[in-house]
């Protein structure tokens, strides 16, 4: 009988193999023994491009992810220990193994793929979760089998005929010497990224990595990522990585000098990410840091960035630390960024000294000059509402000094400036508002291209005297930016210049003309809760929990009184919000309320979570945080404090 | 048999210039003759090297004897040759190791191949033999695409396969036959057993 498959050369065999993946060659090793000698001989590779292998007490996943013609796909096979055996799933298929161990099972099926494979891997990812439920338990279960895991694997890599090729190793492990045990049978030239994953019943404890780094895949490899690893000191441990990115419970200061120190010294690091979920020594970046710009960020992330020179002149060490408003980690950030690509504001922190000269000729214009006191009392305020440091105590001191000494400046330099323009007094005010400035966006502010006729020959002059020109329209800092269809729409949401947070819709609107701005519409969900969240955001730091922002929008003559519904009710007023995706009301709106004036407004209710438990308001129950409320247009009382959300477009 | 009698693979006069025109003459097992130019007997390592070690001229190859093929029946060797003559004057690919191999199957190559798998089968058994790179390429993805998507059962009728039985069967005749190489291959096999008998796949 003519046995075609088995009968052919090794080469020919090899070469029908080579163009097949895992869904052939694992059935034809089930055709017949010498078919399944041959391919184990030969070793085919199975075209996987990523092998995830994950431990936990009862269960082994083994994720194979590979590519189907342009998409990328992924089989899961899961071995589950039972009362008698083994349980394996894999799609809709499962079968019972009686009597056998779930991890050998699994082993031996990892075995084969990672003999088989050859090609260079994406990811190889080998993730021991120790602490799963119970910490304890798990790790009394789990020690032997991870060890048992561990060898197996160690053997299986030392035995292939070429080292195991991935550019992304991860491995999660609960001491050092596990992840060395594998990491250096891995390949060093296709490696880029070590990730080591540490686990510790403590979690402020750091593991050491004094093996790890002795490894020459740690030494060839691009990136880093580490998790509860003491990762400085001494600075050679990283300074070959380009990006190093690290999670720790707690960092301090000393943390952060010592990679600023790192990051000076290297040639090659791009970037290091620090999350962490406590500072230890927050009060100190500061008076450590110095000067810095703050900038609260339309993602509900509040930014402070210092900037220091890199020994390559083109570049600059950025260090920014963020926080968020909800419980996610924070985290310091370096990265070193092209001088040419500093905005306005960070070289303004990078050579403050520079700053003074285009803030005079921007506020130069005769109306402005007018409107300079009033202009400073908003930065002020702003300044002050806007602004909280995780360090309070040295930090309220020293914005009530700032606070108060600006004020002294206005009233003493305000005569000066107007007639004279006596400089020394204009550059004292300019600064203040620099460090504190958390949302420019005065009308013309951006900055002429100015020339440098000073000739101080240093590099700020040359890098100043190309600001931002003939770039793309963009929206300023502290503004939300919105992507329309009609190009890009800028939103400033605030509660300053409003006197106590209680201001009429026409006041806001006022607000929102002198930022060349009026009073927004908005054209769907996300835009609506992107400004309830940023009002939220802004409520919170001045620890108030519910409040309403004014919308630009107003009745239609015929349904001033009546309810037309809730998309024909309301038209946008600001020109450039179109259609009525945004209009979505609370319960029972639009109202039925006939509301002085000649039409009635639009408000957004914004509140946290919890306010409507505590706040006993039953008019509030009608509605969800970003809900939108038909509202007299003058004097509002519910809710009291007031937000304005101005738009215009990008500039 | 005479020359005049035997099957003669078409050529295209057109490519060659008359006076380079050099032939070869092959036979088969089955005392098949071919008449091949040279151009297109470079893709073929094997026979490429034995005739510039044969150092032929136009007259030794009328009249010396045709080159004997013995391990090829006539029938897979025409297709050999037609595929030859077809991609004469092409690079001879470099298998860089580099995988997954990518193999496009031509429009020429797919209608030779249009055959049952036992002629299928010989072709890639010649094209190893004679070592002609990219027709075992081509007719090995052709193979390897009628496996995909089949179960081992299926894969068994497509390829012929004996079941695990069968086999088993065959081993053991064969080491009854006392070949010391047999029982070699049996204790291999036995082992692949143990260690894949227990695994999922």
């Amino acid at each position: 009988m003519p046995s075609y498959l088995s009968n052919i050369p090794q080469l020919a065999l090899k070469e029908i193999l080579c163009y097949l993946d895992h869904k052939s060659i694992l059935p034809l090793r089930k055709t017949c023994h010498s078919i399944r000698n041959s391919i184990g001989h030969l070793k085919p590779d199975l075209h996987f491009t990523s092998i995830h292998f994950q431990l936990t007490p009862n269960n082994i996943f083994i994720e194979l992810f590979y590519k189907e013609e342009t998409l990328r796909k992924c089989v899961t096979i899961c071995y589950i220990k039972t009362e008698s055996g083994c349980e394996i799933r894999c799609g809709p298929k499962k079968i019972h193994l009686e009597n056998e161990d779930f991890a050998e099972v699994a082993l031996g099926d990892y075995e084969l793929f990672l003999t088989y494979q050859s090609m260079t891997l994406n990811w190889f990812e080998l993730n021991l979760e120790y602490f799963q439920l119970d910490p304890l338990a798990d790790t009394r279960v789990l020690e032997p089998i991870a060890q048992k895991v561990l060898n197996r694997t160690e053997t299986v890599l030392a035995r292939k005929d070429r080292p195991l090729k991935t550019e992304n190793f991860r491995m999660t492990v609960i001491r050092q010497e596990q992840a060395v045990k594998i990491l250096k049978m891995i390949d060093t030239e296709s490696l880029k990224l070590v990730s080591i994953h540490g686990k510790t019943l403590t979690p402020m404890i750091r593991m050491k990595c004094d093996e790890l780094e002795k490894l020459e895949q740690w030494k060839k490899a691009e990136k880093l990522e580490l998790w509860r690893f003491n990762f400085v000191s001494p600075i050679e441990k990283i300074i070959h990585f380009v990006e190093v990115n690290v999670f720790l419970k707690m960092v301090s200061m000393n943390d952060v000098l010592e990679v600023k120190k790192i990051f000076l010294q290297s040639s090659k690091l791009q970037k290091v990410s620090i999350k962490y979920d406590y500072f230890k020594d927050a009060d100190q970046f500061i008076p450590v840091l110095g000067q810095f710009q703050y900038k609260p960020s339309q993602y509900g992330e509040r930014k402070w960035s210092w900037f220091y020179r890199h020994s390559n002149s083109n570049h600059v060490l950025c260090i920014t630390q963020t926080s968020h408003i909800t419980p996610k980690p924070k985290y310091i950030e370096f990265v070193l960024l092209k001088t040419l690509d500093l905005t306005r504001a960070e070289l303004e922190v990078l050579y403050p000294y520079k700053r003074c000269e285009p803030t005079l000729k921007l506020t130069r214009g005769s109306s402005h000059i007018l409107l300079l006191p009033f202009i400073f009392l908003f930065k002020t305020l702003d300044f002050l509402f806007n602004f909280s440091f995780p360090s309070s105590s040295i930090m309220n001191k020293l914005l009530l000094s700032l606070l108060f000494f600006s004020f002294l400046a206005i009233v003493f330099a305000h005569p000066h400036h107007h007639h004279h323009k006596k400089r020394g007094g204009v550059k004292k005010i300019v600064k203040v508002i620099t460090v504190g400035s958390g949302k420019p966006g005065f009308p013309g502010k951006r900055p002429q291209k100015h020339s440098s006729s000073s000739s101080s020959s240093s590099s700020s002059e040359e890098i100043l005297a190309d600001p931002v020109t003939d770039a793309p329209p963009k929206c300023d800092d502290g503004w939300l930016s919105f992507k329309r269809p009609t190009g890009l729409w800028c939103v400033l949401v605030g509660n300053k210049g409003g006197g106590n947070h209680q201001f009429s819709h026409s006041e806001a609107e006022k607000i929102c003309e002198q930022h060349s701005a009026t009073l927004t519409g908005l054209q769907n969900d996300e835009e609506r809760m992107e400004v309830a969240n940023e009002a939220l955001h802004q409520l919170g730091e001045i620890k108030i929990e519910n409040g309403a922002v004014w919308l630009g929008a107003e009745t239609t003559p015929a349904c001033k009184q009546k309810n037309c519904g809730p998309h024909d009710t309301f038209k946008w007023t600001d020109g450039h919000t179109i259609g009525t995706a945004g209009f979505h009301f609370g319960k029972n709106e639009p109202d039925e309320n006939n509301y002085d004036g000649i039409h009635a407004c639009l408000q957004q209710i914004v509140m946290t979570k919890t306010f409507k438990q505590q706040a006993h308001e039953e008019w509030l129950d009608a509605f969800k945080h970003g809900d939108l409320d038909k509202y007299k247009c003058e004097n509002p009382e519910k809710p009291k404090t007031r937000l304005y959300a101005c738009g215009r477009k990008a500039r | 048999m005479s020359v005049e009698n035997a099957p003669v693979v078409d050529v295209d006069e057109a490519a060659i210039p008359v006076e380079k025109k050099m032939y070869y003459r092959f036979e088969s097992n089955d005392k098949k003759e071919f008449r091949v130019s040279e151009l297109a007997i470079q893709q073929s390592e094997t026979l490429n090297r034995l005739v510039e070690a044969m150092g032929y001229t136009s007259e030794d190859v009328e009249n010396k004897p045709a080159i004997a093929i013995e391990n090829i029946d006539g029938k897979t060797l025409k297709l050999v040759f037609q595929w030859c003559e077809h991609h004469k004057g092409e690079a001879i690919p470099v298998d860089d190791g580099s995988v997954p191999k990518i193999v496009e199957i031509p429009e020429f190559d797919a209608k030779l191949m249009d055959i049952d798998n036992g002629l299928l089968f010989k072709l890639i058994w010649a094209a190893d033999y004679l070592n002609i790179v990219q027709l075992l390429n081509v007719s090995c993805k052709k193979v390897a695409n009628m496996a995909q998507g089949k179960t081992p059962a299926q894969l068994r009728r497509v390829y012929l396969l004996p079941s695990d039985e069968e086999d088993e069967a065959a081993k053991r005749a064969a080491q009854e036959a006392q070949d010391p190489r047999a029982r070699e291959v049996e204790e291999e096999f036995e082992e692949r057993k143990r260690q894949g008998g227990n695994s999922f796949f």
